[in-house]
């Protein structure tokens, strides 16, 4: 039981990073990025050259794959998202580009996997690094991954809210995001915060990938197996919120882990290969049901609430008039 | 709103660009005698579609340049050419006397120039607060609203609950905050009532008188701009067919209906 518990906190959390950074990219680009989870997994081995090549602290491997990972994500945007949106390629070109980078990164990160095993007799595949983590409170204590990965999920969404609502640079991210044009004649740089945002995604999924590393099996593969899981949590959440991609991600986090948990129960151990069935389900009713996800629940009263208020002032504005008109 | 006293008029309209300074008018001119715009044989439109041909066009401190036409007559793409928001072919534009023509669109508030869209001109999504701390900065946010005392009951709303006008209002405040010596309006009055119009038009020409500085303004209401305009530029298919004084071409019976239909 606390397996599963440890298991599914840690995979939902690790989940909701990487969504939060696609429905980033997303609402900055409108292109959803089939390439993200390969940041992850860059994090994964960059965790591995850090604990097994150079024999340092995993830990250490945090801030490196936040910057590795960043970079690889600014080169995505800035060197082929940004060139094909200027030359005014469609969604389909933008996405089939996204798929491609992907598939280009499974090979890179394969070749990284090979070069670790043949110039350095480390296990490079499926690996894990579960075993260098440190224990709190001795054996059968608490993993430290646990208490990281739940801290860095909370410290993100505080983060991101003192960021985007609490700063200029936040608001000015919001505006570029609701309306590049306006924002550019306002004499905001949108070419630089939308470089930051694509920074910051990338640099959360490589730090995502530190941690998944010492809980999971990391290899190149896990790029395409975990991505229906991201998907499947910012369509839940909504795609175009934030917050809402941290709510679906650690639903679809934990509904995979312990739903999985619960098949094995009733059904036997041959049902775990379809494990990725889950976050599927998951994502097709949504779109189903409640198409603008879970938070479409909270921004439809929302904007019901703004509109009536829009009504009321309008309303106000007409009744002056009339006044106004009889007075004359 | 004094009469320039240009009398540059007639199709087609050639060598505008000095002619407010080259018929003696008094308009006082910046930095070593420019005026504080100048456009020069401006070919410019979006992508392959070339909207303006060759435009000559100047714009003073102090005063109130309207530019009118009817739709697709080539204005607002003008107004945006100045503000970096369309590809320029050919031609030059400078603005207090420093050439603009390709400098990128959120650089060009540097040169002391601000503009205020058609439409969307402000963060919905943003409060009022967000809006002008946007461009503002925090701090400075509360400062901009010195001119806009209405709008200080909705601080902290949604920028999407307000009023058409409002809106338009916190749009001006927004560009206000830079301080800019040139302000460019896209139809400030489209879509308002009557009321709320004229409340627009009655800012803009407080913000003249007040703080000295160049507006030009692009109006699809011809009669609300020439009563409130020191100088004229009349559009047709990307030309000017006439810039200058608003009485003349008010009293030109040819132009006014063949091209505003008065």
């Amino acid at each position: 039981m606390t397996i599963i518990l440890f298991d599914g906190l840690i995979y939902a959390s690790v989940l909701a990073v990487l969504c939060v950074g696609l429905s980033l990219t997303y609402k900055i680009t409108s292109v959803p990025n089939f390439a993200h989870t390969s940041f992850a997994i860059l994090g994964m081995y960059m965790a591995l050259i850090m604990a097994k090549v150079l024999d340092v602290s995993v830990y250490l491997a945090l801030p490196v794959a936040f910057a590795a990972s960043g970079a690889l994500a600014l080169f995505m945007y800035y060197g082929i998202i940004r060139i094909l949106q200027k030359k005014k390629s469609s969604l389909i070109s933008l996405i089939i580009a996204t798929l491609a980078f992907d598939m280009f990164m499974i090979g890179v990160l394969n070749i990284i996997a090979d070069g670790i095993r043949n110039t350095y007799q480390v296990n490079s595949r499926d690996f894990t690094l579960r075993s260098l983590d440190i224990v709190i409170g001795g054996d059968g204590g608490l993993p430290l991954v646990f208490v990281v990965t739940l801290v860095l999920l909370a410290g993100l969404a505080l983060g991101l809210y003192c960021l985007l609502y609490r700063t200029s640079f936040g608001m000015s991210l919001r505006g570029a995001i609701e309306n590049e044009s306006l924002a550019q004649t306002l004499g905001i740089n949108t070419r630089t915060i939308f470089c930051f945002a694509w920074f910051l995604s990338g640099g959360l999924a490589g730090m995502a990938g530190v941690l998944m590393s010492m809980w999971f099996q990391g290899d190149p593969s896990l790029a395409a197996i975990m991505l229906p899981s991201i998907f499947a949590g910012s369509i839940v959440g909504g795609f175009s919120s934030v917050y809402g991609a941290i709510l679906g991600g650690v639903l679809v986090g934990l509904s995979e882990v312990v739903g999985t948990s619960i098949l094995i129960d009733l059904l036997g151990y041959w049902v775990i290969p379809y494990r990725p069935v889950i976050p599927f389900i998951a994502m097709i009713v949504t779109l189903l049901v409640l198409p603008g996800g879970l938070i479409q629940l909270i921004t439809k009263y929302q904007k019901r609430k703004n509109m009536t208020m829009k009504k009321a002032e309008e309303e106000k504005e007409d009744r002056r008039e009339e006044e106004d008109g009889v007075g004359a | 709103m004094a009469s320039s006293g240009d009398d540059h008029q007639g199709a087609p309209f050639a060598q505008d660009a000095g002619g407010a300074t080259s018929s003696g008018d008094s308009a006082p001119d910046i930095d070593g005698g420019h005026p504080a715009i100048e456009i020069k044989e401006l070919a410019c439109g979006y992508g392959k579609n070339q909207v303006l041909h060759g435009v000559d066009f100047s714009a003073d401190v102090s005063k109130i340049t309207a530019i009118v036409g009817s739709n697709g007559s080539g204005k607002s793409t003008l107004l945006k050419a100045l503000f970096g928001l369309c590809d320029v072919k050919s031609g030059s534009i400078r603005a207090l006397g420093r050439d603009i023509t390709r400098i990128p669109t959120h650089a060009i508030l540097n040169y002391g120039i601000s503009y205020m869209a058609q439409r969307k001109n402000v963060f919905q999504d943003l409060t009022l607060r967000e809006n002008l701390a946007v461009v503002a900065g925090r701090h400075r946010a509360d400062r901009a609203m010195d001119h806009f005392p209405e709008l200080l009951p909705f601080l902290d709303r949604p920028a999407i609950t307000l009023s058409g006008g409002q809106r338009q209002l916190l749009a001006m405040a927004m560009i206000l905050v830079h301080n800019p010596k040139i302000m460019l309006f896209d139809e400030p009055t489209a879509a308002l009532s009557p009321k709320n119009a004229d409340i627009i038009i009655e800012k803009i020409k407080d913000l003249n008188a007040e703080h000295d500085n160049c507006i030009v303004l692009v109006e699809q209401n011809v009669k609300h701009a020439l009563r409130n305009c020191d100088k004229v530029y009349l559009l047709a298919s990307g030309n000017v067919v006439y810039g200058g004084d608003p009485e003349t071409l008010l009293n030109d019976k040819d132009l006014a209906s063949k091209y505003l239909g008065m």
